[in-house]
């Protein structure tokens, strides 16, 4: 054995394991033996061995109070966060339109967008249209009927209609 | 309060290992303060590991949790370097009183300080948790040899600082 592998024994030595070829060594080596002495007054200065302090239990509170499952996840706290922000967004607009002193305008329609009741009209077979839709207004203002107006049996043309109630 | 299964598993390494850890943390960093707040945080990372499902193999329990608590203590002492904190003297006499009444010897805390740091975590894991040095070794993730290395030259460096400090 040599110097280097004695220091290595010494150090399980010092803590109570047997010292076995460490002693063979020590008898021939006066500089191993002064060192291992030397450390083992070292570690006696170091006060006594194993000597464990109780912490407070203040830790283990702490610990537990900080992963206690009543207290609310991150993410709750990100949810009530943006549920407050959208009330008051909401709660913002509502004065401002308050404050303009009218109800909220339809949204404007592009001219060439066809209202529903017109687009669904227009689309509608011609059969089931009244007889005033084929026509432009101004084709009913310059209309002449036959005859000057009068039929074969010397009605108006006029008289067809149905007489008003 | 409520306690959950993993908050159960905390708090049964906390009764296992939780003297080690504060030991350990007192010892290396030298403040009551500063050890409460590295053991809470050693067992806030278990429950962590915990929740990830986290475990450690069979018999290296200690090792695992010692290998946690030296991350964190390196890390408190390498941003102490950074900033260090400034103590007042009325604060400097209490905690001279905290480590009377836990009989600290000041004379050799100071000591413990002027080792590096891996001289300082085998020193306190082997001598105030009586850990053997293939636990440390596998705590610190180093081989043996280095670790015997580290606890000779740690008391080499002690005997000196020691003797000094007795001569005064």
């Amino acid at each position: 054995m040599n110097c280097e592998e004695a220091e290595g024994i010494m150090m399980e030595h010092l803590y109570g394991e047997p010292a076995g070829a460490l002693d063979v060594h020590l008898q021939s080596c006066p500089g191993c033996a002064r060192k291992l002495r030397q450390y083992s007054e070292t570690v006696r200065g170091l006060g006594p061995r194993g000597d464990l302090v109780e912490p407070p239990q203040r830790v283990l509170d702490n610990v537990l109070s900080l992963t206690s499952s009543s207290r609310p996840a991150a993410w709750k706290y990100a949810a009530a966060a943006a549920l407050a922000a959208g009330v008051l967004l909401a709660a913002a607009l509502a004065l401002r339109q308050n404050e303009k002193g009218k109800a909220p305008s339809a949204p404007p329609i592009a001219a060439s967008q066809p209202l529903g009741l017109r687009n669904e009209y227009a689309s509608a077979p011609a059969s089931q249209k009244t007889p005033a839709s084929r026509y432009k207004l101004e084709d009913w203002m310059t209309y002449t009927p036959a005859n000057n107006g009068t039929t074969e049996n010397g009605k108006s043309v006029w008289d067809k209609w149905p007489a008003k109630s | 309060m409520k306690v959950d299964k993993k908050q159960q598993k905390a708090t049964l390494f906390y009764h296992r290992h939780g003297r080690e850890v504060y030991t350990y943390s007192l010892r290396c960093l030298g403040r009551h303060e500063q050890a409460e707040e590295a053991t809470q945080e050693v067992f806030l990372r278990l429950y962590r590991a915990f929740e990830r499902d986290g475990y450690c193999e069979e018999g290296k329990e200690r090792a695992w949790v010692m290998s946690i608590s030296r991350n964190i203590v390196r890390d408190m002492i390498r941003l102490r370097q950074k900033k260090p904190v400034t103590v007042s003297i009325k604060a400097a006499e209490e905690v001279t009183d905290e480590n009377r009444d836990s009989g600290f010897d000041e004379t050799v805390q100071k000591a413990l300080d002027e080792l590096s740091e891996n001289e300082r975590f085998v020193v306190v894991m082997r001598h105030y948790l009586n850990m053997p040095f293939d636990e440390i070794a596998r705590a610190l993730d180093a081989p043996g040899g280095t670790v015997r290395s580290w606890m000779s030259r740690a008391l080499d460096k002690l005997a000196a600082r020691l003797k000094k400090e007795l001569e005064r």
